[in-house]
């Protein structure tokens, strides 16, 4: 018996011998864990209400116990900075990025391919809504999205008798901006600078896409010269301007002109961000407005493409604990931090398992999401070569075919040849 | 060694400017036109040295010589407009017809568009040339402009009215210091001349306009160096646009090195703009000199 006795207290202890070294590791990877701290350059936290992204970041920490250390920056100048960091040896570890920057990062250095990253990792990509691709490596992946649907005046629309939901298509819009245009009021706004292209993403090309329209083939080059789509979309912006049914002072407009002309009730349609429907139920209590999916080409009945803007995030180069940035990336997009985040900013998921909770906000803003569910993402300037180059080149196009300067098929070529240059 | 030492006492009085300038203005000069020799660096993660390539991209952009030509209009027609404007307000400012609290609110109001920031000068003509706006409104009376009349959209008149307002932002400086120029006029040459029968026009071109020559010249050169250099109003109000119609020299740059990051394009433009500068530095300080000397 005292044998036994002897025998289990052995076990015992040499179990509680395991159990101790065991723990030690673990307490070990902890502390390792723990003396981590990685850079995350960004323009979100800024943008998010105050304190939020800080508090998912430190859920991360309390998680892994690595430590997350935010470097704001506001949206303009976030692409500078992290193209001079990589070029000085400065950039944070994990970059924030708008898809459109992409292959200037790569080319910078700025970001590292993340696939070897994933299959280390064990990370399921299915999260992921999108991934950006460049020379066949994924370098970055949209957070969170933001769409742009057509916002109508519902008080405009009322006095002039139209029901915001019946405009369909181009020939309902074009009827429905005669309309408004006819009782004194402006009808359609359009952001056209050049110094600025995202009036050519958010209005013109979010036509064209939502008609199926698409720039680039399979292996990303573009074909603009012979699309049939694109010419069409020209032709109707041109009816548009021709019939002064865009805003005048369109040509140097900027996004806040348009919104704010909408906001104080001038303008009857406009494309704004879905985090200006937030901003107008608090700030313009008088404006009375809905949302509605972008007016198709007559008698187009296939899929339903539809814009958006993005936060996307990806790994410098220069990162040294490029595994653990990985494991932040996870998290970022794991269901509970990336419905905070959507919910919190006000803005849509960019992971698959992310279900936010919109219960809370506003009737326009849960039908966008409505839309936008709808509808399949398309925003083709994502991971492009000089996108920001050519936006402005195939806008300046666009912009003198519907002045009249140039007819539409050089307009087409004059666009293609902007792309070519680039890519040849 | 008492010697060595006490010669060198200026030279350490003057080390931290001449360390600060080297730092702040000698290596940031020298980068950018390093820069401009190599396949564009800061973007790329090993730029490598493309000899003259940037110059020659940058002389064959057609839009970089509509930019020359926008900017030598703008150039031109500000310091002629400044300076004019300048000579007028400050005989205005300096005449024995108004009381003295009538000369001191005029000034008041004269000076008002040096005080206010780009920001708030381009906030407000914004305000004023959109097409609801007051100019529309008010032309709108003698049938010159409907509610649908675009000023800064419309790329044939866009850099007139760019043009008008950084008139009327940059004439205060000038006719301050015209006015200081036309105090230190001894009343005596004036008092001869009508003694001799000079009318008054005959008294400004013979007497104001040789007494304010240095000052003018002066004035002319930085008046061309600044503006040459102009952003913020322009960016704030056009951001060059339409269609480049407003984009000068320094928007050109900019929108080179960080909308399309092509930094090396830019460093290379910037060289051009740098060579012009220097020349009317160089004009300049010799005024300064024989100023001294007279």
């Amino acid at each position: 018996m005292k044998k036994t006795m002897k025998r289990v207290l052995a076990l015992v202890m040499i179990m509680a011998l395991i159990m101790g070294v065991v723990a030690c590791g673990s307490k070990k990877e902890e502390a390792k864990n723990e003396d981590i701290t990685l850079t995350f350059q960004q323009w979100f936290a800024d943008e998010c209400p105050e304190g939020l992204f800080q508090e998912i970041c430190d859920g991360f920490t309390a998680e892994t116990g690595i430590k997350i250390e935010l470097y704001n920056a506001p949206n303009a100048e976030t692409k500078t900075t992290l193209l001079s960091g990589a070029a000085n040896g400065t950039i944070a570890d994990i970059v924030g990025t708008d898809g459109k920057w992409v292959s200037d990062l790569v080319d910078g250095g700025a970001l590292t391919p993340l696939d070897d990253l994933f299959k280390e990792g064990n990370v399921d990509t299915s999260v992921f809504s999108d991934m950006w691709k460049y020379n066949g490596s994924t370098y970055a992946m949209p957070m969170v999205t933001f769409s742009y649907p057509l916002a109508v005046n519902t008080d405009i629309l009322a006095e002039v008798g139209i029901d915001p939901e019946s405009i369909k298509t181009r020939s309902d819009f074009l009827a429905a901006c005669k309309a408004v245009t006819d009782a004194g009021y402006l009808a359609y706004g359009w952001n056209a600078t050049t110094s600025n292209p995202a009036g050519l993403d958010h209005i013109f090309l979010n036509s064209f896409w939502a008609s199926g329209g698409k720039l680039r083939d399979d292996a990303g080059l573009f074909h603009i010269a012979d699309n049939d789509d694109f010419k069409e979309t020209a032709v109707y912006f041109k009816e548009l301007v021709d019939n002064g049914y865009i805003a005048p002072g369109y040509m140097t407009a900027i996004e806040a002109d348009i919104t704010s002309k909408f906001g104080s009730g001038d303008l009857a349609f406009c494309n704004p961000s879905i985090s200006m429907l937030s901003i107008w139920a608090s700030d313009s209590p008088n404006l009375h407005f809905t949302v509605i999916p972008m007016p198709v080409k007559d008698g187009y009945t296939g899929t339903t493409y539809a814009d958006y803007a993005c936060w996307g995030v990806g790994i410098s180069d220069h990162c040294e604990h490029k595994a653990e940035a990985m494991k932040f990336i996870e998290y970022m997009f794991s269901a509970e931090a990336n419905a905070k985040l959507a919910q919190g900013k006000g803005c849509f998921p960019g992971s698959t398992v992310s279900d936010p909770d919109y219960s809370e906000t506003s009737e326009n803003f849960q039908k966008a999401f409505t839309i936008w569910k709808a509808a399949t993402p398309r925003a083709e300037w994502n991971a492009a070569i000089e996108a920001s180059a050519l936006r402005t080149g195939v806008l300046e196009n666009v912009l003198l075919f519907v002045n009249g300067e140039i007819d539409v098929d050089t307009m087409a070529a004059n666009c293609q040849a902007v792309c070519d240059e680039v890519y040849n | 060694m008492k010697k060595l030492k006490r010669n060198a006492v200026p030279y350490l009085y003057i080390a931290p400017t001449v360390i600060l300038m080297a730092v702040l203005l000698v290596l940031p000069i020298f980068n950018v036109i390093r820069y401009s020799f190599y396949d564009n660096a800061f973007v790329k993660k090993n730029p490598s040295p493309v000899g003259w390539l940037n110059y020659q991209k940058v002389l064959a952009d057609p839009v970089f010589w509509q930019s020359v030509r926008e900017t030598t209009f703008f150039v031109i027609v500000s310091i002629v407009g400044h300076i004019l404007i300048a000579l007028i307000f400050a005989h205005l400012l300096n005449t024995t017809m108004f009381k003295q609290r009538t000369k001191t609110l005029a000034r008041i109001v004269y000076i008002l568009p040096w005080i206010f920031t780009a920001t708030v000068i381009s906030v407000m003509w914004k305000l004023i040339f959109q097409p609801a706006g007051v100019m529309n409104y008010l032309l709108g009376f003698i049938g010159l402009a409907t509610k649908n009349t675009e000023w800064f959209s419309n790329k044939d008149i866009a850099l007139y009215v760019v043009t008008y307002i950084n008139l009327w932002s940059g004439y205060p400086f000038y006719m301050i210091s015209v006015l200081a120029g036309l105090q230190g006029i001894s009343p005596d040459l004036y008092e001869s001349s009508a003694i001799d029968g000079a009318t008054s026009f005959k008294s400004f071109l013979y007497i104001t306009l040789p007494q304010l020559k240095p000052i003018l010249l002066s004035l002319v050169m930085l008046d061309f160096v600044w503006t040459l250099k102009t952003f913020a109003i322009v960016w704030t109000l056009t951001a060059g646009g339409p269609m480049h119609a407003t984009e000068i020299i320094s928007l050109y740059i900019y929108r080179t090195a960080f909308m399309e990051n092509h930094y090396s394009l830019a460093s290379a433009a910037a060289v051009f703009l740098l060579i012009v500068c220097m020349i009317v530095a160089v004009f300049y300080t010799r005024q300064q000199f024989k100023i001294q000397e007279d």
